[in-house]
């Protein structure tokens, strides 16, 4: 059949499972959001405040039901907005499809109006990408671009069509898969004596841990809970890979790193083996490589290669699918008792974290106890980053299983309400509810006009300090209290901001009132603004300052 | 950036690739991000069209090197990486270029 370059890239989206489409329209992207109207039964387009809440939402989208999330963008700015988005996603490997149009081929090289070398700018931010200015190239490249972004190590994938193939012409013939390139495939099969090998450690070890990253995919969560069982196997993990197995799981000790449990961190320094899934031990986990579970074995299983040895030196490396290595591995792990370790594990628990800081404010841990007491157990959660994303991380888990959704590796402060608008759109049935302070959130409410527009019944907690927090907690520690920009002094009014949105805003300046207001919003059908005031001078517990080790703790 | 160390050696990373436009600036940004300085580099065809050949120079530890072959061969174009033994073989290349 004949179609137009635009009708193309509508019918392999439809071929592809796609249904919702993020993204925001312009000059050279006419053609395309021209079928996307045409076609709007079989695609939803969600338009944001700009394309970088797009592609956080493609993202939250993605994280959210594990599907690929797509992300359009007209040329020039449209198109350099996007790169936070796919930055974010791709220090985190979410599979993300970006489809940006760029000006006409005879104009390509002109620094023509909006024109701009979106290839070339996202090149250190994607897995790959591809600039198509022949309309023959565009199947295969799709369907290519398909792949790349969801298989191995997962991450975002841009495609830049130039404007006139949008409107060119081709014969395209349904199904037909003719790949663009031949990419080269990882071999990722662990052998019999491999799997023997790594048992043998695990069987005769005293003192194992399994350190869980975010690599490590939800389908492998029941071989995983075996495998704790069966080999009586403490767990700790990353914030990536939080809510991957219950906190409420005896077996878990919680987060290792920088804001990690004095439990976790304690753990892997005294372990004796430790089995690392789907992680590269960021500098935020391995705060000094040389002593990262220095008295382990260390044993890493991850399907990217180069994950090994980047950051901390292992003895043992797998090229696997983390959760595939796990199923696999079952069968060969014998049923063991480490009841010394185990003891050990409940005396180290012992050493909860609570705010002892004196103030009528309510305290950051029970906002988040209070929130997750109330909201339902299959709640999703999204956060922005700083002082409240740890908090989240550190609280949200004491009372059960739950989805964590943030911005592990980049870091991206004004990720959250993207993000959770993302997260709504591909879960219409799931409460979310958006965690983030007054100043991660300056960054991205003017996304509250796209959650208005679609009536998303989102609920954002802003815990307001009035000042940058985690900065502003290292300038107290490090920089003898010389607050160097982190106190801005505004005078944001967040109910009426977020009611010139058309939000329900609410402002709680103690625990029951933060209790009453979140009853209150979860009875709205639209989104809800809750400004919680929170102490400056509340700080994110434990801490190890950056190069250091566990015997560096700051624990209160 | 990372600094010469005393016992880096000089190595010479052959990467086989699809003869794209962009496939050079994909391999010297990964190299400039990942904090790894070309020493030389040199694009060579190969007998089929659709491949071409880069031979690139660097110094680094033998860690470094091999977490560079390993990063190397993750980018899409890559169809193949090796390390040139013996070691002098780039700069006979070269010369025989000029």
């Amino acid at each position: 059949m004949e179609l137009t370059g635009a009708q193309l890239i509508i019918r392999k989206l439809t071929e592809h499972k796609v249904n919702t489409v993020f993204g925001y329209p312009g000059g050279t992207a006419l053609d395309l959001f021209d079928d996307l109207y045409k076609h709007s039964d079989q695609l939803t387009h969600i338009l944001t405040a700009d394309e970088c809440g797009a592609a956080h939402a493609a993202d939250g989208y993605s994280r959210s039901t594990g599907d690929i999330g797509v992300v359009f963008a007209t040329s020039g700015p449209g198109a350099t907005n996007l790169i936070t988005g796919l930055a974010t996603a791709f220090m985190d490997s979410v599979p993300l499809l970006a489809i940006t149009v760029n000006v006409s081929k005879n104009l390509i090289g002109h620094d023509a109006f909006q024109e701009i070398y979106i290839t070339g700018a996202t090149m250190p931010v994607t897995k790959h990408n591809y600039f198509v200015d022949d309309i023959g190239k565009l199947p295969g490249v799709l369907d290519d671009a398909f792949k790349v972004a969801q298989s191995g190590r997962p991450g975002p994938v841009l495609v830049d069509v130039t404007k006139d193939v949008t409107a060119a012409g081709i014969d395209y013939s349904p199904g037909e898969y003719i790949p663009h390139q031949a990419g080269r495939k990882v071999q990722t099969k662990v052998t019999r004596n491999e799997l023997q090998a790594i048992a043998d450690k695990i069987n005769a070890a005293k003192k194992p841990v399994i350190f869980l990253g975010g690599g490590f995919a939800a389908r492998g969560r029941q071989p995983l809970i075996e495998l704790l069982n069966k080999a009586d196997i403490p767990i700790t993990h990353t914030i990536m890979a939080a809510g991957m197995i219950g906190f409420d799981n005896p077996r878990n000790l919680g987060i290792v790193g920088m804001h990690g449990s004095v439990a976790a961190n304690t753990t892997m320094d005294e372990a004796d083996v430790m089995l690392a899934l789907g992680t590269r031990f960021s500098d935020r986990v391995a705060l000094d490589p040389d002593k990262f579970a220095k008295n382990a074995v260390k044993i890493q299983v991850d399907i990217d290669e180069s994950a090994f040895n980047k950051n901390v030196q292992v003895d043992h490396m797998v090229v696997d699918d983390a959760a595939d290595f796990v199923r696999k591995l079952l069968p060969f792990i014998e049923e063991k008792h480490h009841d010394a370790w185990n003891e050990r594990m409940l005396q180290l628990k012992k050493h909860g974290i609570t705010s002892d800081l004196d103030t009528p404010l309510p305290h950051p841990d029970e906002v988040i106890r209070d929130t997750c007491a109330m909201a339902d157990k299959d709640t999703i959660y999204v956060t922005d980053v700083g002082q409240h994303q740890m908090w989240a991380a550190q609280f949200l888990g004491d009372h059960n299983t739950y989805k964590f959704i943030t911005s592990g590796g980049l870091g991206t402060m004004g990720f959250g309400y993207g993000a959770a608008i993302g997260a709504q759109i591909g879960n219409p049935d799931k409460r979310v509810i958006h965690i983030t302070g007054d100043v991660s959130f300056h960054m991205c409410l003017n996304e509250a006009c796209t959650a208005v527009s679609h009536d998303l019944p989102i609920i954002t907690v802003i815990m307001n300090n009035s000042v940058l927090g985690m900065v502003y907690q290292w300038q107290t520690i490090f920089k003898d209290k010389r607050y160097s920009a982190t106190d801005p002094g505004r005078k944001t009014d967040f109910v009426k901001v977020g009611e010139g949105f058309g939000v329900h805003g609410y402002r709680a300046e103690t625990r029951s009132e933060y209790i009453e207001a979140l009853k209150s919003a979860m009875k709205n059908s639209g989104p809800s603004w809750i400004e919680v005031k929170i102490d400056r001078n509340e700080k994110v517990l434990p801490f190890i300052p950056g190069g250091g080790s566990t015997e560096d703790m700051i624990i209160g | 950036m990372r600094q010469f160390k005393p016992g880096d050696s000089r190595e010479v990373v052959s990467v086989l690739v699809n003869n794209e436009m962009d496939v050079l600036a994909r391999l010297v940004t990964l190299f400039t991000r990942r904090g790894y300085n070309i020493e030389s580099l040199k694009v060579e065809q190969v007998g089929n069209p659709d491949m071409s050949c880069v031979k690139i120079e660097m110094y680094g530890a033998e860690n470094d090197i091999a977490q560079m072959i390993r990063q190397t061969r993750k980018l899409v174009d890559v169809l193949d990486v090796s390390l040139l033994e013996p070691r002098c073989a780039f700069r006979e290349s070269v010369s025989i270029a000029q």
